[in-house]
């Protein structure tokens, strides 16, 4: 299966925004994803927004990205901006979401 | 009456359970909705209530063999609406789910037929009773898999924060209740095979199928009615074993 267009557009957009080449910033991506149990296919919206803003910055630090915070902090607001939706179905979280009595 | 103890609090707590499912349903029109509800009161109350009314009401008369050909029709029902959410909740883009949630409900609904029109006069098991009895094992039991599967992916996001720990918590508890089930299901195919035509469950099988009852009612009761204090004391439980990044 081909990565997600929320996979490609954050990838892409991380190496526009450091130092990053394009192989750096798409494993700095992968290795989070990859970190959490998510797929680059199936990744929603959603859970990259988490992604970003929890595990990347230190990610990135660890890379060497300088103002790690602020990277991440445009990379979610570009995010959220795209309106991007995962070629995906629900998933088991969404859907025991909704049936869950609270 | 022991066994029977722990199995009515299971239906008690499915029917109740399947109808808010079925209640969300008719606000949402979403398929996993129908299929728990569906599941639920198919494999649960409706089905095995239909069956006992045949046996216990109409015995020996033409009624009889319509209730309990219908409480199987039923039952069947339950577990193919319980293959489909599997695959459709826990693998949808997965083609060998696919299959075998496919493989499940034709077998189901053909083997349903045969026990149907062909009961056991005798009282001894007959071949399609076998097939039957682990099939419905193999379905429920697939579907504690996929559960306890992903609930265990779900635990690793709930301590980097990136998962809801009451969401986490019900696919743990719908785990246990699909294998309490299962094993219920195969306790009572083991203490058919072992009996003598007309011979009584024993006390020890007995009990064991009331845990089994009780534990599938507090799986369900946990997975979709969770009470505000469990939720609460699992929401302070994954804060305080949340991973710092």
């Amino acid at each position: 299966m081909a990565d997600s267009p929320i996979f490609e557009f954050v990838a892409s957009a991380l190496e526009r925004a450091t130092s990053l080449g394009r192989p750096a910033a798409r494993a700095a991506v992968r290795s989070v994803l990859e970190r959490a149990l998510f797929d680059p296919e199936s990744v929603s919206a959603d859970q990259m927004q988490l992604l970003i803003e929890r595990l990347l910055p230190s990610r990135l630090r660890g890379s060497g990205v300088k103002d790690a915070d602020r990277v991440c902090q445009q990379l979610a607001a570009a995010l959220a901006t795209q309106g991007l939706a995962a070629d995906a179905p629900e998933s088991p979280d969404e859907i025991f979401g909704r049936m869950i009595r609270r | 009456m022991l066994g029977i103890a722990g199995i009515a609090v299971f239906f008690a707590v499915g029917l109740v359970v399947s109808v808010r499912l079925l209640g969300l349903w008719k606000q949402s029109r979403r398929l996993p909705e129908l299929l728990a509800g569906l599941g639920l009161l198919g494999i649960g109350p409706l089905g095995f209530c239909v069956i006992m009314a045949g046996v216990v009401l109409f015995a020996g008369t033409p009624l009889g063999s319509v209730c309990r050909a219908t409480g199987i029709g039923l039952q069947a029902l339950g577990f193919v609406a319980t293959a489909v959410f599997t695959w459709r909740v826990f693998r949808p883009g997965s083609r060998w789910a696919r299959g075998l949630a496919t493989a499940f409900c034709v077998s189901l609904l053909l083997i349903s037929v045969a026990c149907a029109l062909a009961p056991s006069r005798s009282g001894a098991m007959l071949l399609h009773h076998h097939l039957d009895a682990w099939l419905k094992i193999a379905c429920l039991g697939w579907g504690a898999l996929e559960s306890l599967r992903y609930w265990r992916v779900t635990q690793q996001r709930v301590a980097l924060g990136l998962a809801d720990p009451l969401v986490s918590a019900s696919f743990l508890a719908w785990g246990i209740s699909l294998g309490a089930g299962a094993l219920g299901f195969a306790l009572i195919w083991t203490a058919l095979v072992a009996l003598e035509p007309g011979e009584h469950l024993g006390v020890g099988v007995q009990l064991a199928l009331s845990a089994c009852g009780i534990a599938a009612a507090a799986g369900l009761y946990f997975a979709f009615l969770p009470p505000k204090a469990y939720a609460r004391r699992l929401a302070s439980h994954a804060t305080a074993r949340r991973v710092v990044v």
